[in-house]
């Protein structure tokens, strides 16, 4: 295992220099630069502008730059945000905290929800619960989760039940107590996690069900039943173990996706996360911005991809990891 | 891809799945709502009665007509589908009144704007209102006054297709490279699985924000679209390559590989006409649950304003008319992509459950 | 003032906590409330009095919603507009104001500024005793250090450009000279005259000297005041000052406690505590915010007019419709002459005949359903455009100029005159050519793309194949500047403050960067670009107001004859505010919806 785990973690390194060399050649492709946009302010002249360049780092070729750029990002120094002079990692360490909040939030639902519901459905298969099970799983799958978010937002502003959007009540904010504060941003958190919840839930419960029916079906548990084991005992303590394997190597993925998979629900809801910050970054080719949070999200997606195999070697001693 | 060249596959196990696939009652309907869905949108220009760029300004925001469809006069009497003229409330507001004494007779294969359809020219309509003053919008009229019902029928051409054409792209590429990777192995293998690896650890959305911006938005419509499909594909491909390398890991070991580098045939020929087909199930039943994946990805794109661009229509760019607050309350209609988004993706859900059910070899009769 | 004098020493005391001062007669003192936190200080001697406007009360928070994120926090590098918006004016001020609503100049931090007859010596004076908030005394120093930073090479700031007097003969630009006189008043000597130079003046936000010079000096001044740069850090002349920035979420803003101006009784202000400005993603949040009631004032997009207006009765606020604005909206057809680095033409030769030709252009502009583009884009409020001036501009706006209604069978005529033939549907010109260009606009901008919508449907009536062109802001920018590579083009152009005609210097001047539609010539190319170049001289020549209105007008008047610049809609503005905002007097300049914020006030606010 851990042989396993130094190789994957030795190709990490190529990975994100591949990745980021990639990501670099992209932006530079990409016609004008962060000054350009400057230039709509009809006073503003061309040496002006040509400055701004210099002073941005904007001069030089391609492969100049990226050297640059890679130099100081091997040291931990991911540079300045061109439109906000602040460091790349103040501004975005702002922004993890709240996007994770939301998709850890819609993982504990997708996951609460589905594992449970999905036994549930497989094991009562052609129930009445089964079949809301499917319908909401299918619903899940097919509706557009843009404008799954919109219909939210409109429903929030019809009943005034939920907030249309933002993390938290920024006008009375100061005077909350703590516990209000909670109260408060769990408040906002509800329909965001209910849109990227229910979307993310339906694969996983459809999977679970679907393990659950083929275990069920399975030589051991006819024994156990044999034996005269309740239905209780049969599905939780012998099916169920055996049916959610699979499952695991799902949960791995889905922890990669932690950064990137709320990004429209976070455009949609206003959300103070990362996805407002990189395409606002992508537009306006801030550059350090987009090479950072694409790093970021690249980091997240493999250590969650790894986390996966290993999950998967844990449970499965089968599958020789390597 | 090569033609299936085992003649027991083309009997046999087809028939098999279809027989199984039959049996299943929601996958049939999901087959039948695409059928319909394609046969509209291959028809589109006989079935829509405008064209989908004209505008009717003085008749924006028009609610549907759908729901206002009359056959009997208010005295009672028959006189075949009509709807009432209505009038502007005032210039500004974009309200509109039914005029109970003008009935708006609509007539079936009606004359009316020239179209040309698989090289033919035509102007006929299936349906279209008498006076062509007072169109018929049957899901009502958008902020140019355009049809939207012809617009869903034309943008379905696109929504439709993307799915087609992407999966398409990017299942060629995930067979050749799983394939070619799967049957060499070594350093091919080891390279290609790099190459896999990276596609699949580059953060899709940001990349093709990325790439929208590279290739600008200075681009005919053909091409924009071309654009959109390529940037999904490419993000989609790796993840096939990567389970068909598996199932040919394994296909390779079968005797009648064997037989046949034993008969000395070329290694891709090989790959292409004896490894491959074997992995049809596999591809016709991911393809089936992939395509929702690109026509949701023109959504999100076009969510993002980087999609299809106008005057062109598509479900997800008409759908962007559903992001104003305003619209969703005034003008409630501008929702009706979504359901039909929503129609698309479910059927294809369906169906693709459906065969993945019918194609695994462990499920009951 | 004599008697404002006695009592502001009275307020002085009382600050700390006790009740504000009252009105200026003895035993006459109004009770409005307490201020939190309380003024500090004595006020200055100097202070200004604001004459207009209701007499509020002290307390509440104003919440505003604005899509985007303050950038930064320093006044003089801000370049955007969000950013602007919250600096110049809540946070920091300037020596001479513009008073928005009635678009007439005011006085700010000086109290008085003069011209020598031959225009080229300004003298300022500072108020006396004005304080920045951290209790250290304006002066002429900060002003002498904040031009020398805005004129610094190696800074850049777009206000630079406004001082910028030709170059020498090193090819360097050439800048007034600052001069002190004493801590409260300074010159500059100009090079050459220039009638608006005191609204140059206007547009330095002063920062602290003893502040941020060292800043300056270690070379680091584009890093000072940054967003997250500790509030208190930061002292400010304005009403406010900053307590917190949350990128993406909000800005909290606190009072001033040596804040400058008092109402007509004395009292000083701002009588808000405090101003929150919410950071949402669009103008589409920013209605919602206000529809739920968690804002207080909000700038009205045309379509959201009729939802506010429908539930204006029942609700708890007024919605005002200030009429046209002053963002003007234009086509342009690319008349550039010149030839690219590569020695081809910009142009090609064929398109630019059509072009250059006047009737060409007067057919488009007929042609173009402006009635239409209102219906739709904007959903029933504006109105057409004709001249070069919004009519929102109450000094500079002129009716006599030629119209171009809506009129086939006129744009028909005047191809005919000019040659053009219908064939099968297509206009051919007189060469024999099909008419068909490409109009480009920003692809961000979904108004824009839906004018081009209705154009390139009206232009088909015409037999014209006109295509939709949207691309990005930046190739759009880059167009219009550098690489020329576009047929029409479709922009509109914001309104400076003040809105006068010098200020469109560069886009009528034939040798202008913005004069679009062929942009820097040596020798204007046309006799009337060289009349128009003339008129804006002669109205940018002299301080005599009517022959600068003549000279504007006649010029307006040539515009529009010739169509270099398609005019084709402006919006109209609405503005909504919560009926318990006191002192609420949108204007169509920015900040549109709160620049009187110092004399706002919250009717409801909490006695003590």
């Amino acid at each position: 295992m851990g042989v396993f785990i130094a190789r994957r973690l030795l190709a990490v390194p190529p990975l994100l220099l591949a990745v980021s060399f990639i990501t670099f050649l992209l932006l530079d492709a990409a016609p004008g630069d962060y000054v350009t946009r400057l230039a709509e302010d009809p006073h503003i002249s061309a040496e002006t502008l040509a400055e701004l360049r210099h002073r941005y780092g904007l001069d030089g070729s391609l492969v100049e730059r990226y050297g640059r750029w890679l130099l100081n990002a091997v040291q931990g120094d991911f540079g300045y945000s061109f439109s906000k002079e602040i460091g790349v990692f103040t501004l975005i360490g702002e922004r993890l905290g709240n996007t994770l909040l939301l998709s850890g939030s819609a993982l504990l639902l997708a996951w609460g929800m589905a594992l449970p519901l999905g036994v549930v459905a497989g094991v009562r298969q052609g129930s009445v619960l089964d079949k809301v099970v499917s319908f909401i799983s299918f619903f899940g799958l097919s509706i557009p989760r843009v404008f799954f978010a919109l219909l939210m937002v409109m429903f929030a502003a019809t009943t005034k039940w939920f907030p249309v959007g933002g993390m938290r009540d920024l006008v009375e904010w100061d005077t909350f107590t703590p516990w209000q504060k909670v109260v408060d941003v769990a408040h906002h958190l509800v329909l965001p996690t209910i849109v990227l919840g229910t979307t993310q839930m339906a694969a996983y419960m459809r999977q679970m069900r679907a393990e659950m029916v083929e275990t069920l079906g399975k030589d051991f548990v006819r024994t156990a039943r044999a034996k005269g084991l309740s239905t209780r005992q049969v599905v939780w303590k012998h099916a169920f173990g055996n049916a959610v394997n699979p499952l695991i190597t799902l949960f791995g993925y889905s922890l990669a996706a932690l950064l990137t998979g709320s990004f429209l629900v976070e455009v949609v809801f206003a959300w103070p996360g990362l996805a407002r910050l990189t395409v606002d970054a992508v537009f306006s080719q801030d550059e350090p911005v987009v090479m950072a949070s694409v790093v970021m999200a690249t980091v997240m997606l493999v250590v969650g991809n790894l986390i996966a195999d290993i999950l998967l070697g844990a449970v499965d001693p089968r599958i020789g990891v390597g | 891809m090569a033609a299936s060249p085992s003649a027991s596959l083309a009997t046999g196990p087809w028939r098999t799945l279809w027989r199984r696939l039959r049996k299943n009652r929601w996958a049939m309907v999901g087959l039948w709502v695409l059928g319909l869905l394609y046969l509209a949108v291959v028809f589109a220009p006989f079935l829509s009665p405008y064209g989908y760029t004209t505008q009717f300004r003085e008749q924006n925001w028009h609610p549907p007509h759908i729901t206002r469809l009359h056959l009997w006069d208010d005295a009672g009497t028959f006189q075949g589908p009509f709807v009432y003229a209505s009038n502007r409330l005032d210039e500004f507001t974009s309200e509109y009144e039914e005029d109970r004494a003008k009935p708006v007779e609509i007539d079936f294969f009606v004359r009316g704007e020239t179209y040309s359809f698989l090289g033919i020219e035509s102007n006929l309509h299936l349906f279209g209102s008498r006076d062509p003053t007072r169109p018929i919008f049957l899901f009502g009229s958008d902020k140019y006054g355009r049809d939207v019902f012809t617009r869903i029928l034309y943008g379905g051409r696109i929504s439709m297709s993307v799915g087609l054409l992407g999966i398409a792209i990017s299942m060629t590429i995930g067979l050749l490279v799983g394939g070619i990777a799967g049957y060499f192995g070594g350093r091919t293998d080891f390279l290609l699985m790099r190459l896999v690896e990276l596609i699949l650890a580059l953060p899709g959305l940001y990349l093709i924000l990325v790439i929208r911006q590279v290739f600008g938005r200075d681009v005919p419509s053909t091409q924009s679209y071309l654009i959109v499909v390529l940037v999904l594909a490419f993000i989609g491909w790796a993840g096939n390559a990567r389970v068909i390398r598996g199932m040919v890991l394994s296909i390779k070991e079968n005797e009648y590989v064997t037989a046949a580098e034993a008969l000395g045939q070329r290694r891709l020929a090989i790959i292409v006409r004896h490894i491959l087909p074997n992995t049809l199930s596999f591809v016709i039943v991911t393809a089936t649950l992939a395509v929702p994946y690109y026509i949701l990805g023109e959504v999100a794109l076009s969510f993002l304003s980087v999609g299809i661009q106008e005057p062109e229509a598509s479900w997800g760019n008409m759908l962007r008319d559903a992001q104003d607050v305003r619209n969703l309350t005034d003008f409630p209609w501008v929702v009706v992509p979504g359901f039909f988004i929503f129609l698309a993706v479910m059927a294809f859900n369906f169906l693709g459950d459906g065969l993945r059910d019918a194609a695994d070899p462990r499920a009951l009769e | 003032m004599r008697r404002l004098l006695i009592f502001l020493a009275l307020a002085g005391c009382s600050s700390s906590g006790g009740d504000a001062p009252g009105g200026p007669k003895a035993g006459a003192a109004t009770k409005i409330g307490t201020p939190r936190p309380g003024f500090v200080g004595e006020l200055p001697k100097g202070a200004m009095k604001v004459e207009d406007g209701e007499i509020g009360r002290y307390g509440g928070t104003l919440v505003l919603a604005q899509p985007g994120d303050p950038k930064t926090l320093n006044p003089i590098t801000a370049n955007d507009s969000a950013t602007n918006d919250l600096l110049h004016g809540p946070v920091f001020t300037s020596c001479i104001e513009f008073h928005r609503a009635n678009q007439v100049e005011e006085k700010g931090l000086c109290e008085a500024w003069e011209k020598t007859p031959d225009g080229l010596t300004y003298t300022f004076t500072l108020r006396e005793g004005l304080t920045w908030s951290d209790g250290q005394p304006i002066t002429a120093d900060d002003f002498e250090f904040s031009y020398q930073v805005i004129i610094d090479p190696a800074i850049q700031t777009a206000t630079a450009d406004l001082f910028r007097q030709g170059v020498d003969e090193a090819g360097k630009a050439r800048f007034p000279t600052f001069e002190k006189v004493d801590a409260r008043t300074f010159r500059f000597k100009l090079l050459q005259r220039d009638v608006l130079f005191h609204y140059a003046v206007g547009s330095i936000y002063a920062v602290p000297k003893h502040k941020w010079e060292a800043a300056y000096k270690a070379g680091d001044f584009g890093q000072a005041m940054r967003i997250n740069t500790p509030p208190g850090d930061i002292p400010t002349s304005g009403p406010f000052v900053v307590k917190e920035v949350r990128s993406d979420e909000r800005v909290v803003l606190e009072r001033n406690p040596r804040f400058w101006k008092v109402d007509r009784e004395g009292n000083r202000l701002p009588y808000l505590d405090r101003m929150i400005i919410l950071v949402v993603p669009d103008f589409n949040a920013a209605f919602l915010k206000f529809r739920e009631g968690e804002t207080d004032l909000l700038e009205v997009r045309p379509e959201h007019f009729d939802p506010l207006r429908r539930k204006e009765a029942t609700g708890d606020y007024v919605v005002s419709d200030l009429g046209p604005s002053f963002n003007t909206n234009w086509l342009i057809l690319n008349q550039d002459r010149r030839l690219s680095s590569e020695g081809k033409p910009y142009v090609e030769p064929m398109k630019q005949k059509w072009f250059q030709n006047k009737n060409f252009r007067k057919a488009i502009s007929h042609a173009i359903d402006r009635d239409g583009i209102i219906r739709t884009v904007m959903a029933g409020r504006g109105q057409p455009l004709w001249a070069f001036t919004s009519p929102a501009n109450k000094l500079w706006y002129s009716d006599d100029v030629e119209k171009y209604p809506y009129d086939l069978d006129r744009a028909r005529a005047l191809l005919t005159e000019a040659g053009y033939s219908v064939k099968d549907g297509k206009l051919m010109d007189p060469d024999g050519n099909h008419v068909e260009f490409s109009m480009t606009t920003n692809a961000e901008n979904s108004t824009r793309i839906g004018m081009l919508n209705v154009i390139k449907d009206d232009l088909a009536r015409l037999g014209v194949t006109a295509h939709i062109r949207p691309v990005p802001f930046n190739d759009l920018l880059t167009s219009l500047r550098s690489t020329r590579d576009f047929d029409a083009l479709l922009l509109g152009w914001g309104a400076a403050v003040p809105p006068d005609p010098t200020q469109s210097k560069n886009v009528i001047l034939s040798s202008g960067a913005s004069h679009a539609w062929a942009p820097m010539q040596e020798a204007p190319a046309t006799e009337w670009e060289k009349r128009m170049d003339a008129l804006l001289y002669e109205n940018a020549g002299t301080d005599d107001m009517a022959q600068r209105k003549k000279a504007w007008d006649e010029l307006l008047k040539i515009f529009s004859d010739e169509q270099p610049q398609i005019q084709l809609v402006v919006q109209n503005f609405f503005v909504a505010g919560r009926k318990n905002i006191g002192n609420f007097r949108p204007a169509l300049l920015r900040p549109t919806t709160h620049w009187n914020i110092e004399q706002m006030f919250k009717k409801d606010a909490k006695a003590p």
